[in-house]
């Protein structure tokens, strides 16, 4: 019998718990070997130092590796750690300081936490945590277009694209900077900087005509400020103000880089992009994108682009203010409340699109649009809390939140277009006026702009306006129940409504320019004494929705003793309505939880998780269930040996009833869509989405000799699913896959506070679908050995 | 309403009723508990003598007593402004002087064992509970599951010096919440484990006023905004449900076999799963001409900023 890869990562998981049992036999509790430091001056200093070099062998698609794990060969500083304790509490500057940092060199993720404070003078608190997220997994922008060569294509061209169109190496970097001065004394302040840096190359992709590859230097800054103050005169009570201040910057840009990929030429010897979808049949970009003469280079009457690009600057402030309490100054009774306002202005300063090559369906040759967008967001909070202890076994619990938030939105934009049917024929203009230009005297002018019916108007002044809000009240109410001071419960019952309010107005002039320039909404209207055609759009829009859920609350305790506790939790609620078809109108959720440890040195857990969802309701059928279980099992007999393993099941499956085009074979159980989209009759069946997972893992640290420490261990994910294909082109993604991560590695301790640490890591990733030459491998492998020196005192 | 979903709702009010009635009941019957409430037992004594100082307690503690100089409590040993009965081991453990007389009778002082967690909690809360951080611990899903703050803290046994937590995060989260773990191994997923991100950088383990005990931003915003700033607008053109629903709707926040954290494995389904036309919601349907086998495959090709633009209404840019 051969066992494959995934089974025999299961046979290691379970030969270790077998391995695992005689250990079982030395009940000896575990010793604690603490770092002790040294002492210097005032403080006790404990510093630990780990710097190594990673060797990284990776096999199999190295950008999904780097999408996934990302770490990668070169020197590091795995760990750095200073920890300062003031030996009679009072430090000059401070009484305890700890800094942590690790990953440094290179690694995706970098972190420093600082942490310091000085007993009833301060407490200051500072992070840094830097996140470097590439990104290049080729499936939710792939366009699968065909492996065949297109006809006259250019040496070399291939409309396969092996990467993501929307890859990005984004880099994160948060600061959060706090400090509390006189922690302890009755009126304390607290002065907070949080700083949100992301910037990086990205690509992305712009719709207008074709789809086309659009780089994006990705720049967002976020400065945000606090101040705070705390009130204790009053007894058993805080009263706490906060004001924050919140600025956003977004400089991210758009441009087409034509020549990033599949650089392909007009007969003029003009660059020019036809986009990443290719699918001739039906006309995208074409019906026959490339000449046979000259050779090679683009049929002017495609789909393509010569130049795009966007900018826009957004900046957006919100001034937040809060206030805020804690009583327990009435006997029996606990209170909390918080109240909160922020009104932010959100502004997109210095729009500028421009577009220039063409656009088959509308025959855009050129267009520009500018103007203002600005938004609000305008926030208004209320929570309260009370607990009111009738008896020591009995206590009444309510929770109220108020949340109304409104949004206006307005974009007030001109977009002026040019029209023609070839890119290597500039188009033609017109000149509005008391008569029709020399160009354009009729409007069948040869002269004219070249419109079709479907062109927009020449020139579009548009005021958009949108309003969003949401008023949401919930009211939590507990009754709970100490049956004994082992057994407990409590039953309660939420209420939440909430009415979400939608409106749009949008105005559009609109000025059409011969030929047809009686098109669109100029139909029918009287021309201009110049040829052209003025008219004044308006569309309106109102909805608004009411929706009332009742959610019954129970859940039951028990702790027979010390080392058990059992948790049951169930929550039930139904709605009377739902804003997306995807929202529940009815949910159950059952969590319950065990834990138990019989021995100071090893402890059972165990966890069950039960969330059932649906709008059944008619057209829709939308149900959804995710089910998990779990359970871990820690044990540390001694201080030489501790191993820690578990297994989870987690099962999710969703169902809802969706209506689609397709000119394809449809997927069985179709049938036409009850409702009718204009222009085609859709079909409609009942989308599926299902997976099965299941993940175990164990780590073990074993000391087999006083200098000698080991560490083994895996985690093995492995996942089936299945879910509806509406085109046999999709790719399956990663629905079935297995990712096994196997490590290892030991400790040798060469002098007291010197070691010497070797570490191996394996990563294995694989998606169990059919070969796709369009889609590529996505699975890898990768061996990572670590060698580093780790010293502490 | 239909007649299915009358039924439902009759049986759901029948049965919170019969289950608030079965409580009550059980409430009076159980132990015949009249005691008045008394949300402590307050380690305070009134009589000043009966308070012996932690140095008294050192002579039968003492690796506890060293272990306390070690932690930032012995800062109440400082701090003589509130008087005796907060300083030391006492503050914690309520008046020595019974418990030394009779030669250390664990009868005789507050222990942490064998106790209510409701006592427990309110040892800690005294000092504890002012603030935003601590202010809703009694309401919170950790505190009427009987999890008491001994349940992560050790005081004389921490293992994470810093807020003397008894093991390392995510580890000590997850030996409770077993089946969250695996999220966090998914091919996409937060960097919990890797250190980046912490369990309570998104939740607020003491509990506050949202489900879930889910932190917010400071503008009362769903707490992913915090570090996804770009997403979090506001927007000339919101994408409602973003705003209203929140993220879960689309995606999965610990982690996810599909790219994104998305919720399905092909965008396009996830979109349709909304965007078919229906009769009584006033969603947009997906028009005729995306046709599902040209090439269409992923909606966020052409709808690349889904979660809200300031210039299109269809989320093109």
């Amino acid at each position: 019998m051969t066992l494959n890869r995934s089974q025999l990562y299961w046979v290691v998981l379970l030969l270790v718990i077998v391995l695992a049992l005689p250990a079982l036999a030395q009940e000896k509790k575990a010793e604690e070997k603490q770092q002790e430091g040294i002492n210097q001056g005032n403080y006790n200093i404990k510093q630990t130092f780990e710097f190594g070099y990673r060797w990284s062998d990776v096999t199999g698609n190295r950008d999904v590796f780097n999408t996934m794990v990302n770490l990668n060969p070169g020197p590091r500083v795995l760990e750095y750690s200073l920890e300062m304790r003031s030996l009679n509490h009072e430090g000059w500057l401070f009484d305890n300081f700890f800094f942590t940092n690790f990953g440094y060199g290179g690694d995706p993720n970098n972190v420093s936490r600082l942490r310091m404070y000085k007993n009833k003078w301060y407490n200051f608190s500072a992070t840094f945590r830097r996140d470097r997220n590439f990104w290049d997994y080729n499936l939710l922008a792939n366009p699968l277009n065909p492996a065949t060569p297109v006809a006259n294509a250019p040496a070399g061209f291939s409309p396969v694209l092996v990467r993501s169109p929307h890859r990005m190496e984004v880099s994160r970097r948060m600061s959060d900077v706090n400090l509390t001065l006189l922690p302890q004394s009755r009126l304390r302040f607290r002065l907070g900087y949080n700083r949100n840096v992301s910037d990086g190359p990205s690509f992305t992709s712009f719709h207008e005509g074709t789809d086309v590859l659009t780089f994006q230097p990705w720049k967002t800054t976020v400065n945000s400020y606090q101040f705070g103050v705390d009130f204790k005169f009053l007894p058993k009570t805080n009263i706490s103000y906060d004001q924050f201040f919140y600025y956003y910057k977004g400089d991210t840009s758009w441009r087409n880089r034509i020549t990033d990929v599949n650089t392909t030429f007009l007969s003029t010897g003009a660059p020019v992009d036809l986009g990443l979808i290719f699918n001739t049949a039906a006309s995208q970009p074409c019906g026959v994108p490339f000449n046979v003469s000259p050779a090679g280079t683009v049929n002017p009457t495609c789909n393509g682009y010569l130049t795009y690009r966007r900018e826009g600057r957004v900046r957006t402030d919100y001034p937040i203010e809060q206030i805020s309490f804690q009583s327990n100054y009435f006997q029996n009774v606990d209170l909390s409340g918080r109240f909160s306002y922020s009104s932010s202005d959100n502004d997109v300063r210095g729009y500028d699109e421009f577009f220039q090559g063409l656009v088959t369906r509308t025959r855009q040759r050129q267009f520009g649009i500018t103007g203002p967008s600005t938004s609000k967001r305008v926030v208004a909070t209320a929570d309260a809390g009370v607990t009111i202890h009738v008896t020591n076994k009995f206590r009444i619990q309510d929770s109220f939140r108020f949340n109304n938030f409104r949004i206006p939105g307005l974009f007030a934009f001109d977009e002026v277009s040019l029209f023609g049917t070839s890119m290597i024929v500039a188009p033609n203009t017109f000149t509005p006026g008391p008569a029709p230009p020399a160009s354009c005297l009729t409007i069948t002018s040869a002269g004219c702009p070249q419109h079709s019916t479907s062109s927009p108007a020449d020139v579009i002044s548009a005021v958009a306006s949108r309003f969003l809000g949401q008023n949401t009240k919930v009211n939590t109410f507990d009754l709970e129940y100490d049956f004994t001071r082992h057994f407990g419960g409590r039953i309660g019952y939420r209420y939440r409504t909430r009415r979400i309010t939608e409106r749009l107005l949008d105005t559009e002039d609109l000025l059409f320019f011969p030929t047809l320039p009686n098109r669109g909404a100029c139909a029918g209207v009287a021309l201009r004494p110049d040829g052209s055609c003025f008219v004044t759009v308006e569309e309106e829009h109102a909805a608004s929705i009411r929706i009332d859920e009742h959610s019954g609350l129970f859940g039951l305790w028990a702790r027979p003793n010390d080392q058990f506790r059992f948790s049951f939790d169930m929550e039930l609620m139904s709605a009377d309505n739902s804003f997306t078809r995807i929202s529940p109108r009815q949910r159950q959720q059952y969590k319950s939880r065990v834990n138990w440890k019989p021995l100071e040195w090893m402890s059972f857990g165990f966890a069950l998780n039960l969330l059932e969802s649906r709008n059944n309701v008619t057209e829709i059928f939308h149900k959804q269930h995710t089910r998990a279980v779990g359970f871990s099992w820690m044990l540390e007999p001694n201080s030489r040996f501790a191993l820690d393993l578990g297994y989870d099941y987690h099962h999710v499956f969703s169902q809802t009833n969706i209506c689609y085009s397709l000119s394809g074979t449809p997927p069985p159980g179709t049938s036409p869509c009850p409702i009718i989209i204009s222009g085609t009759s859709p079909l409609q069946g009942i989308s599926i989405y299902r997976t099965r997972s299941h993940f175990g893992y164990f780590d073990m640290r074993w000391q087999p000799w006083q200098r000698v420490t080991t560490r083994l261990g895996l985690a093995l994910t492995r996942a089936t699913g299945l879910t509806t294909f509406l085109s046999p082109d999709v790719p399956p993604g990663p629905l079935d896959y297995g990712y096994y991560k196997p490590y290892g590695g030991f400790e040798i301790a060469i002098a007291k506070g010197f070691s010497w640490k070797a570490d191996w890591a394996f990563y294995d990733y694989g998606e169990n679908a059919v070969f796709d030459p369009r889609v590529g491998v996505r699975g890898f492998r990768g061996n990572q050995v670590t060698i580093a020196i780790r010293n502490s005192f | 309403m239909t007649q299915s979903q009358s039924h439902r709702s009759r049986f759901l009010f029948l049965l919170l009723a019969t289950g608030v009635v079965a409580l009550l009941l059980a409430g009076s019957l159980a132990a015949g508990d009249r005691t008045p409430a008394k949300k402590s037992v307050p380690p305070q004594a009134k009589d000043l003598s009966q308070y012996i100082g932690a140095e008294t307690c050192k002579g039968c503690h003492e690796e506890n007593f060293k272990k306390l100089e070690t932690t930032p409590h012995w800062k109440t040993m400082l701090d003589t402004r509130r008087g005796k009965e907060w300083q030391g081991c006492e503050a914690c453990h309520g008046p020595g002087m019974e418990h030394m007389i009779a030669g250390g009778d664990k009868s005789k002082i507050f222990g942490f064992k064998g106790v209510t967690t409701e006592k427990i909690n309110a040892r800690c809360l005294d000092c504890h509970q002012y603030g935003e951080e601590h202010s809703n611990f009694a309401r919170s899903v950790h505190a009427r599951n009987n999890v008491s703050c001994i349940s992560c803290h050790s005081i004389h046994r921490a293992k994470e010096s810093q807020f003397l937590l008894i093991a390392k995060q995510p580890q000590l989260c997850f030996s409770c919440h077993v089946e969250s773990k695996p999220d966090f191994s998914r091919p996409f997923r937060h960097r919990v484990n890797e250190g980046l991100l912490k369990c309570t950088d998104c939740h607020n383990q003491h509990g506050g006023f949202l489900t879930k005990q889910l932190r917010g931003t400071a503008a009362q915003d769903v707490v992913c905004f915090k570090c996804h700033v770009d997403k979090a607008g506001p927007f000339t053109y919101e994408h409602h449900p973003v705003k209203t629903e929140g993220c879960m709707t689309c995606h999965l926040p610990h982690g996810s076999a599909n790219p994104r954290l998305l919720r399905r494995s092909q965008v396009n389904l996830l979109c349709l799963e909304c965007h078919t036309l229906s009769s009584d919601i006033d969603i947009p349907s997906a028009p005729s001409f995306h046709n599902q086998s040209q090439k269409y495959q992923a909606c966020t090709v052409c709808h690349i900023n889904i979660h809200g633009s300031n210039q299109s209404n269809v989320f093109f840019k």
